[in-house]
């Protein structure tokens, strides 16, 4: 493990302590890398830099970073993170009402909440051999297009598309059956079928902590 | 209501879609239907599924040139091909690691800023990538005549200038030393869909100084290049003014930037 060069080390170290000099350099450095996303985030753009702030005096409290790059590259890339996180939580849906919904019922199945790398390959293997007709009309639902919209972007009758996304729907879960029947450690010599246990939710947030 | 008729309901049920008599319907078959609970669950978990993009780490790994943990490189190369949003991320993310390259490269904010939609962004993107070819390579060579050696010069990223850059000054008025050289990147808070653009900056009596057409904007960068060469413009305020050109005429409104030498 490199150790932080010395100028990191003061930068840092002026930072955390609230030193007007070192204060200003990390914000000059916040404010340059976050530049690009600020078209796309600019109705919360205070609140965005804001938690960005936060975001680097934890990782810098923390002692996070250990001068395996400049101080500059591992701030610049903590920028691009936090950014990102952003502008995908602002497509996150919420459904609460849903949530009551099926609260009383005990069979209802764990949700997925990939955030640990190996979900996340999973899901995106699945994603990738699902068809690309399953994946273009799912992606419109989850652009927010009603059916009726959907019927006559894609030429066919609604009754005919709720069938087919259905369909799409019921073949994505077999394919994640499948993959997840053949993940390595989920097969005994034997070769019988085992239950497999889902990973425990945990929160979805992206962590910069490892950058 | 059926079973298959609630049932195929629910991805439009949950992106909020549905007619308001429709949606209460489907509710009402959820709240006395066990099965039918079961696949709104189902329903959720393929939303999940479908909704999936490259992680955050991913992305910043390859602007980054690296190879992203966690995710095979060949899944993520396909990934990127088919998800606009995934690829727009990734272009924001490398575009802020050039700027970590180029000090010589100044920001600068327009004075309106607008919301940009989801699907307006997507949409003049992949244009906007094609014409920020042209303009890479149009930018090789100099738009100004070549009597004036201090006079600005457009489209030009790679300049070796030396910036000494002020900050301060009001909310989107930038200042500039007179006596140094300085890049500006030129943020427009409109979205940018006219061929090419004509620049011009005005004196504070509103006198044009200087014009040039030939703009053209930088999709990579997300704005126009314009450099300064020290002594150009003497001490006092500016407009830069930017309008699109269609059929060789003006088109709309300008983007208007307001600069300070000091």
């Amino acid at each position: 493990m490199m150790s932080m060069s010395g100028n990191d080390q003061e930068v840092v170290a002026g930072f955390l302590r609230g030193e007007a000099g070192a204060v200003g350099t990390v914000d000059g450095w916040i404010s340059r890398a976050a530049w690009p996303y600020q078209r796309r985030l600019a109705n919360r753009w205070d609140d965005v830099l804001q938690e960005v702030r936060l975001e680097v005096t934890r990782l810098l409290g923390q002692g996070k970073f250990r001068g395996e790059s400049s101080l500059r590259t591992y701030l610049w890339r903590v920028v691009s993170h936090t950014c990102l996180d952003q502008l995908r939580s602002q497509r996150k849906w919420q459904w609460d009402d849903l949530d009551e919904l099926e609260k009383g019922e005990g069979a209802g199945l764990p949700r997925i909440t990939p955030s640990g790398h190996e979900d996340k390959d999973l899901l995106m293997r699945v994603l990738e051999r699902v068809s690309q007709d399953c994946r273009e009309m799912w992606r419109m639902i989850v652009a927010g297009l009603s059916y009726q919209e959907m019927s006559r972007k894609l030429g066919v009758a609604e009754g005919t598309l709720r069938v087919r996304v259905l369909r799409c729907r019921e073949k994505a879960s077999a394919l994640r059956e499948e993959l997840l029947a053949h993940r390595p450690g989920n097969r005994p010599a034997n070769g019988r079928n085992i239950a497999v246990k889902n990973s425990p939710n945990r929160s979805g947030k992206a962590k910069t902590d490892d950058l | 209501m059926t079973c298959e008729q609630a049932t195929e309901l629910l991805p439009w049920l949950l992106n909020g879609t549905l007619a308001p008599a429709e949606r209460d319907e489907v509710r009402r078959h959820l709240e006395s239907c066990t099965r039918c609970r079961e696949a709104l669950a189902e329903t959720r978990q393929a939303w999940t599924l479908f909704s999936q993009h490259l992680p955050a780490d991913a992305l910043v790994a390859l602007a980054w040139g690296e190879t992203p943990a966690g995710v095979d490189p060949e899944l993520a190369r396909q990934h990127l091909a088919s998800c606009p949003e995934c690829a727009a991320e990734l272009e924001l993310a490398r575009t802020s690691r050039r700027l970590e390259n180029e000090d010589n490269v100044a920001v600068f904010p327009g004075t309106r800023r607008r919301e940009v939609s989801e699907k307006g962004y997507r949409g003049w993107r992949a244009a906007a990538m094609a014409a920020s070819l042209v303009g890479l390579i149009a930018s090789g060579g100099w738009f100004n005549s070549a009597q004036d050696a201090r006079a600005p010069r457009i489209n030009s990223r790679n300049i070796d200038l030396s910036a000494q850059l002020e900050r301060g000054g009001e909310e989107d008025v930038k200042v500039v030393p007179a006596d140094s050289d300085v890049s500006l990147l030129l943020y427009p808070a409109g979205e940018p869909s006219a061929p090419t653009y004509e620049l011009e900056i005005v004196d504070a009596g509103d006198q044009v100084i200087w014009e040039t057409p030939g703009l053209l904007f930088d999709a990579e960068s997300n704005g126009f290049y314009l450099n300064l060469r020290a002594g150009f413009l003497s001490r006092g305020s500016y407009q830069i003014r930017i309008y699109g050109l269609e059929g060789g005429r003006r088109a709309g409104k300008p983007e208007v930037f307001d600069l300070r030498v000091e």
